[in-house]
């Protein structure tokens, strides 16, 4: 009987499915859906015993004709305790259990694919590390959308900025969304579930994925119902395969990232090799903690790198006067985050990205290649136009940049 | 009427809506008047013709959201021969292209469809929900109640009145000028820099800029009120509970309108002269106007529904003829939530702010639940041995503890971290907030309507009917939006034009809804309109109650009573007093109260 009954009402029953798309397609989504089953059917269960009362009280006390009124107690202390502490010790429950999850959500597992994203009115634009978007559509609507690929089972982390008023990053089917900002950059993480071979949303592809729509879910405007996109989740060696072939003429993030660091004149005053100079070497300095005159501190994140950039005087660093110009408006958000690719690719203190692991050691079958850049991995049809990424000389061996190329 | 008789002839006065001159000179008394019933009656004509502007608004929303927009491809051979392919928008409400046009931009269509809903979401907010109970019923009734002739500053009143005319001319102008398509929240940089050379948006804000000085007014002459005119013998817990709940309400108004007024005007500075605040283009935060905006309207959620709670404390208690249980805690209860309602601004930022910050208004909006599941419980017992007769007023306050119940308890998955990170900004929002707001407020106002209304204008309504379009409400408004629960977990966000085609079931059910909604808002009208034409001259005491509005004629004179009122019992003393000047044979339906009745 229990059995049945959880059946019914679990998270995987034919309640969760009048409530839910898809019984959740992130790692988290999970635990999510369970937090709201608890609460819905604890809301039932305090909604039924209250509409019951009520109901039977007006029915069984309803006006009669000469029926004298009932003299009856103004109020009842006990009771009154009674339903005031009760509930309470019910809030701190869900608060807890709602606490936890949210808490275990927010911290991507480290070594996840680094994305970064910007967003304006009205579009999605993913660029991956080998410095290609998206590369099909598909529509919604009357207007085509973005399909962005990701692999299965892989933490993926979106750094997100827009370039002009706030949107937000939701995928429904992974319970998660995150608001993106023109001032900032904002995260959001996810892992898809392993993929079943039953999974073929698009079966033309001819191998499992599963599709889940983007939404903007922040209001931007005219046509803020057609800021979407698709999310498509492919077996790994499927998504190595795609990054190896990048859209024709993509330069990887990285590789941007340091021809911008020449010709917007940063290696005027930053080395990339520990040398100091009239700034601090760019060699380490991501991750790293600065000290400001003052008296506060900042592990050097995107957005401290941001704030730097852009508003150089804000927070001067301990033992250094302010000498740089502030370079709002002339490097826009996308340069910006091929300068942070780049600045995480000669720093030791950066975390390291599974971008490495997907895309630089994989053969197209998803097998991992024993020494990179040995040139003889199985990816033919790749011409060296597409692969630049054989050039870095001072970029740490095994990054993602060096790996792609081995033709 | 026997206790006619055992006044003085002198007190035969005219009531308050005797006409004393030719139709200009009576304009211009009521555009003058200090008495606060007459400006209570100016307020609830405004917001009710207001109520219908937004409430066509959604009916326009619920509309175009009937299909997702689409575009149809058609490929013919014309004349001479060759293949013309043609591509056409399909499926949106408010594109008209020229006539032997056809639609080919999405941007026409959608953008109406953002300036309606901008309407909908500023006048049902702005201009008719906060208004509707302090201003309309709590300036005809709080003085009554209290026992005064009139409010602590009536010149004030005037006032405020005007100010809200004042400040709804803006907002009506800015509307007529096209109509704004920020959202009712204004968020920045959108809000700054949309249609960038047009006055309408300036308009739009001043308006809820202007309008939250008559709140403010309003809030400060009912304070005063209810500290200084009480009759005397009345002390705070002889104060009726509608009473307490319009002394918080106002509270949170005084407190919390200044905050919005000077968010909005620095909005308009920045507009205008480019004053980076909220910009990021100008060295502003665009999250810093989120936390102020969400500082005052937060708390005014409150301001919004705490009128609501008192007018159902009210209905249940005179038309259970019971003593309402636990008056202290519901009292308490208001003023505790009104004091919390300060410190959870933060929880409509869970998609913007910092973990931290999430973390802690989190746990501080689980705090509101609790003085709010105290009144759900206090109210429910009040029906217990009690002498329930179910007409129209008291459907509405049964409807409200039903509606305003699931309003609340799905709030609870919004206050969750975990979850409402899938729900925030989804349908599942826009419906909680619709149970609370219109399932909540507009069901109590509605009730508080039809509850008041003979003692407001000497007449009674058909029942029936009256009780036929309040199940229509009832119907229609959980048809519409019960849906919308499914349509947020499922994915739908909010503010959208169109949607994906798995969605179009739920929404189709929505807007049928919608439709059963406003046919039992029409029905309710009609009854109302007929009762002031033909109804039948109402009783001073049609329902029983002990409230002093009971004892004064129906409608008033014009300073209330003829004496000053003498407590002689609490308001809700059913059980020790019976209610005076009561005659059976003058309402029929349903049946009254016998005179002697009690235990």
């Amino acid at each position: 009987m229990m059995a049945m009954l959880s059946v019914i009402l679990g998270d995987a029953g034919p309640m969760q499915r009048l409530w839910f798309r898809d019984h959740g397609s992130s790692t988290y989504a999970a635990e999510t859906d369970h937090m709201y089953m608890f609460l819905l059917w604890l809301s039932v269960a305090c909604f039924v015993g209250l509409m019951a009362a009520m109901v039977y009280f007006v029915i069984k006390y309803r006006w009669r004709k000469g029926q004298p009124i009932i003299r009856s107690a103004g109020h009842n202390t006990p009771m009154e305790v009674t339903w005031t502490v009760l509930p309470t010790i019910l809030l701190v429950v869900i608060f807890f259990k709602g606490f936890w999850v949210y808490a275990k959500q927010q911290v991507a597992p480290a070594g996840a694919l680094q994305l970064t994203l910007t967003a304006k009115k009205w579009s999605w634009d993913i660029q991956y590390p080998n410095g290609s978007g998206s590369t099909e559509t598909t529509k919604i609507g009357a207007v085509d959308i973005p399909v962005f690929i990701v692999p299965e089972d892989t933490p993926v982390e979106i750094r997100m900025t827009s370039e002009d008023v706030i949107h937000s990053f939701w995928v429904p089917d992974f319970r998660m969304k995150q608001d993106v900002f023109p001032n900032r950059f904002t995260k959001y993480w996810f892992q898809s579930v392993k993929l079943k071979a039953t999974d073929n949303d698009n079966p033309a592809l001819g191998y499992p994925n599963r599709e889940h729509w983007l939404f903007c879910a922040e209001y931007c405007g005219d046509n803020h119902s057609e800021m979407a996109g698709l999310v498509r989740v492919v077996p790994r060696e499927q998504f190595a395969a795609w990054m190896r072939e990048p859209f024709p003429g993509a330069m990887p993030m990285v590789e941007v990232g340091k021809i911008l660091y020449s010709t917007k004149g940063c290696n005027g005053c930053h080395t990339t090799n520990g040398d100091d100079n009239t700034g601090p070497t760019w060699k380490d300095l991501y991750g790293s903690t600065a000290e400001y005159q003052d008296g506060s501190s900042w592990v050097l994140d995107d957005n401290a790198i941001r704030e730097a950039i852009y508003n150089p005087g804000a927070k001067v660093r301990i033992g250094r006067e302010n000498r740089m110009p502030t370079y709002q408006g002339s490097i826009n958000s996308k340069q910006l985050m091929a300068i942070i690719a780049f600045m995480k690719s000669i720093s030791e203190n950066a975390p390291a990205s599974a971008g490495d692991e997907l895309w630089g050691s994989l053969d197209a079958q998803g097998n991992p290649v024993e020494a990179p850049a040995t040139g003889d991995a199985p990816d033919g049809g790749q011409t060296p136009e597409q692969t630049p990424q054989d050039q870095p000389a001072d970029q740490p061996a095994g990054h993602p940049a060096d790996g792609g190329g081995e033709g | 009427m026997s206790h006619e008789a055992a006044h003085d002839a002198h007190h035969h006065e005219g009531s308050y809506l005797t006409r004393t001159g030719s139709f200009w000179t009576t304009v211009i008394q009521w555009g003058f008047t200090k008495d606060h019933k007459k400006l209570g009656v100016m307020y609830l004509t405004a917001v009710l013709i207001l109520f219908f502007v937004g409430g066509m608004a959604a009916l326009m929303v619920r509309a175009e959201l009937w299909s997702p927009v689409r575009q149809i491809t058609t490929t013919s051979v014309n004349d001479a021969g060759e293949t013309v392919t043609t591509t056409e928008i399909k499926g949106q409400m408010f594109n008209f292209p020229k006539a032997g046009e056809t639609a080919t931009s999405l941007n026409t269509g959608n953008e109406t469809y953002n300036r309606i809903f901008t309407l909908h979401g500023a006048v049902m907010v702005f201009m008719v929900i906060i208004p509707s109970i302090p201003a309309a019923l709590g300036n005809f009734f709080l003085p009554i109640m209290l026992g005064a002739k009139d409010v602590a500053f009536p010149r004030l009143n005037l006032l405020s009145w005007w100010i809200y005319v004042f400040g709804s001319i803006f907002a009506i102008a800015s509307v007529i000028a096209g109509g704004v398509d920020t959202g009712w929240t204004f968020y920045t940089p959108y809000s700054t820099t949309t249609d960038a050379d047009h006055w309408r948006v300036v308009f739009m804000i001043m308006g809820a800029f202007i309008l939250g000085f008559s709140s403010i007014l309003t809030g400060l002459n009912f304070i005063v009120t209810v500290h200084k005119l009480r009759a005397p013998g009345m002390g705070w817990f002889d104060m009726p509970l509608f009473v307490w709940a319009i002394y918080a309400t106002a509270i949170i108004q005084v407190l919390a309108t200044p905050v919005i007024g000077v968010t909005l005007l620095l909005l308009v500075l920045e507009r205008l002269f480019h004053i980076g605040i909220f910009d990021p283009r100008l060295g502003g935060d665009p999250v810093l106007f989120q936390h102020f905006f969400w500082f005052y309207s937060h708390p005014v959620v409150y301001v919004m529904i705490l009128p609501g709670m008192g007018i159902v404390s009210e209905l249940l208690a005179v038309h259970a003829h019971k003593r309402i249980f636990g008056y202290k805690a519901i009292a308490f209860a208001s003023l505790g939530i009104a004091g919390v309602s300060f410190i959870v601004w933060g929880h409509h930022l869970f998609a913007a702010e910092s973990e931290l910050a999430a973390t802690v208004f989190s746990a501080l909006t689980f705090l509101v639940a609790i003085p709010t599941a105290i009144k759900v419980f206090n109210w429910i017992a009040t029906l217990y041995k009690g002498s329930i007769v179910l007409n129209t007023p008291m459907f509405y306050a049964l409807a409200f503890l039903f509606l305003f119940s699931i309003g609340g308890l799905t709030g609870l998955p919004l206050a969750t971290l975990a979850t409402d990170m899938h729900l925030h900004d989804s349908y599942f929002v826009v419906a909680h907030f619709h149970y609370v707001m219109m399932g909540g407020t507009i069901i109590a106002f509605v009730g508080g309507i039809f509850h008041w209304w003979p003692k407001m204008f000497g007449r009674l309504y058909n029942e029936r009917w009256a009780l036929t379009g309040a199940v229509l409400v009832f119907i229609g408004f959980n048809v519409t939006f019960f849906t919308q629960f499914f349509l947020g977990t499922q994915g739908m966000p909010r503010r959208y034009a169109s949607y994906v085609d798995e969605f179009l079931t739920l929404h189709r059910i929505s807007t049928v809804g919608s439709w059963i909604l406003a046919l039992g808002f029409f029905i309710e009208a009609a009854v109302l309109i007929y009762s002031l034409v033909a109804g039948r001259k109402a009783p001073p005491n049609p329902w029983g109650g002990l409230t002093l509005e009971w004892e004064v004629e129906s409608p008033p004179i014009e300073h209330n009573f003829h004496h000053e009122p003498l407590i002689k019992h609490g308001p809700y003393d059913y059980d020790d007093v019976v209610p005076p000047h009561w005659d059976p044979k003058d309402y029929p339906l349903p049946e009254p109260l016998p005179t002697g009745a009690r235990h």
